[in-house]
């Protein structure tokens, strides 16, 4: 095997811890719903042109493609790295998430799509709709062990061993079964334009990586090592939903920029 | 080890009552009321109530109910291996005749009761639904066609984790429909996917339409048995790529025979 090869697979190996479905599949259709409620008319028509779906339809499409060969190496593309003083570790982000959504962009905006094959269109904006998400989630930030040792540890459910980075993947939907996107965006999506503004910071990448990485830090502040989430108080349920909620929407919105900026 | 399948099953939005979900069914239904003539709605609405989930799993509700005089296999195509209706079925055990008895019933509406008619149209909406279920259809010569089975399918090789092996109910298997999905969003995804195929997707008689449904679920058949392991990508494109083209023939062509009984 020879050493590219050997670091792809290491690469592949180490990500396929991540959970399988980043934000649940739950969470990434609501969001892939409130980003398509404030796309322009005319990223609407193009999104539907290319996908030949809604934008919830394919907005797990990579957790469900990461295991297939060919897309094995979109497996490192869920999150990204963070360093110590809370920015984007660019070092190790090639090949993740960041990386590639700005990858991404920048071969597809101010209209270079239409450069592109319609298939190879299809395939970025399939990321885009998952990926951008996804590095929203607040565990899907990676935080060193070195710097952050007392960031490694799992919770309880009624008393039995629960997965930290499960319980946060799926915290859209934490105790709110039933919930259909729409309802999702009725009680969720109350975003003023002033909000919209400055979550969007005019599409600046790299503040967008600096709060995410900022905001990410809070979930260890709400369920602590000791939490049986199973029992947790009222203002502690909704200090998970406001994290949630936060960098949910903020993903959408982002995601609804970056596709009306490709499709202006 | 039967709370992680269940957990597999919910994960893949497979249904436990039905061959695709009430909310899936429930915009099929919508979608087609949508493409009707003026005419058919208007007749239409003089029986359907404003909640379609009473309507769309009619024949499921009465069975959990234990009020069926049908048996389950209702909800199945039976065709020979020239996919043509078999002779042995009744309008109780098999879904395209079921839809004809029905749709007799509501051409003749004047001479029946209401409720009756109800019942029909209850009937083919229901069966319109699971007769473009691949899944649902019985062929003569196939003998793992004509029970269900565990359709079994590998990730791929990537570690422990990743090369689990899930299984789904053939019956069940295909269905992609991700959790929170409302039937409004049914409705607009078949129209982005399938909205330009409607005119395509909506020639054809009953029985053409069924033996289309056979062929499809015979050519799969030949790969899908009860001892193959089908790759991911396999089972990703099926259901992923493919069953929303099953969706939209149930839909635009309920709105053909609906349209064709009401005017």
């Amino acid at each position: 095997m020879n050493k590219r090869l050997l670091i792809c697979t290491l690469v592949a190996v180490l990500f396929a811890s991540f959970e399988a479905q980043a934000w649940g599949g739950y969470g990434h259709g609501a969001i892939a719903y409130v980003a398509e409620q404030h796309l322009t008319p005319e990223a609407k028509e193009k999104c539907r042109h290319y996908l030949k779906h809604t934008l919830p339809w394919y907005a797990s499409w990579m957790d469900h493609w990461r295991a297939v060969p060919p897309f094995h190496p979109t497996n490192a593309w869920h999150g990204f790295s963070a360093t110590a003083d809370g920015q984007v570790n660019w070092e190790k982000s090639n090949g993740k998430a960041m990386g590639e959504i700005m990858r991404i962009f920048r071969t597809m905006e101010n209209g270079k799509y239409k450069q592109l094959p319609d298939s190879l269109v299809r395939h970025n904006l399939l990321i885009l709709v998952h990926a951008l998400p996804d590095m929203h989630c607040p565990v899907h930030v990676g935080f060193s062990k070195k710097d952050f040792p007392h960031y490694k540890y799992n919770l309880t459910r009624k008393g039995k061993p629960y997965k930290f980075h499960a319980f946060w993947d799926g915290s859209p939907a934490f105790e709110r079964k039933g919930w259909t996107f729409e309802r999702y965006a009725k009680e969720v999506d109350k975003i003023t334009p002033k909000q919209a503004k400055k979550i969007i910071k005019k599409g600046n990448f790299t503040a967008w990586g600096e709060d995410i990485i900022k905001q990410a830090h809070r979930c260890f502040q709400i369920t602590t090592k000791d939490k049986d989430i199973a029992y947790l108080t009222a203002e502690e349920k909704q200090a998970v939903h406001d994290l949630a909620d936060e960098m949910a929407m903020k993903s959408a919105y982002r995601l609804a920029y970056v596709l009306n900026e490709i499709f202006k | 080890m039967k709370k992680l399948l269940f957990i597999v099953m919910l994960a893949f939005g497979i249904s436990t009552a039905s061959a695709w979900n009430v909310t899936l069914d429930e915009g099929i239904l919508k979608l087609a009321v949508k493409n009707l003539s003026i005419q058919a709605q208007d007749e239409l609405f003089q029986y359907l109530g404003d909640n379609y989930r009473d309507d769309v799993h009619y024949l499921y509700a009465l069975e959990a109910r234990k009020k069926a005089k049908h048996s389950k296999e209702i909800h199945y195509l039976h065709l020979d291996s020239e996919f043509r209706p078999l002779a042995t079925t009744t309008a109780n055990d098999d879904a395209l005749k079921a839809i004809e008895a029905a749709a007799d019933i509501v051409r003749h509406r004047t001479q029946h009761p209401k409720g009756k008619v109800l019942e029909a149209l209850r009937t083919i909406i229901n069966l319109m639904c699971d007769m473009h279920n691949p899944g649902h259809v019985r062929i003569e010569g196939i003998p793992h066609s004509q029970q269900d089975f565990t359709v079994t399918f590998r990730a791929a090789d990537m570690g422990k984790k990743m090369s689990e092996t899930k299984h789904a109910k053939w019956s069940r298997f295909w269905s992609f429909a991700p959790n929170g999905f409302t039937s409004d969003l049914w409705v607009e995804d078949i129209e982005a996917c399938n909205g330009h195929r409607r005119a395509e997707f909506s020639k054809g008689t009953l029985n053409d339409w069924a033996a289309e449904v056979g062929k499809f679920a015979a050519k799969n058949l030949e790969e899908i048995t009860p001892e193959a392991v089908l790759t991911l990508q396999h089972r990703n494109t099926l259901t992923q790529e493919v069953t929303c083209d099953w969706v939209a023939r149930a839909s635009f062509r309920l709105t053909v025979l609906l349209n064709e009984l009401f005017k």
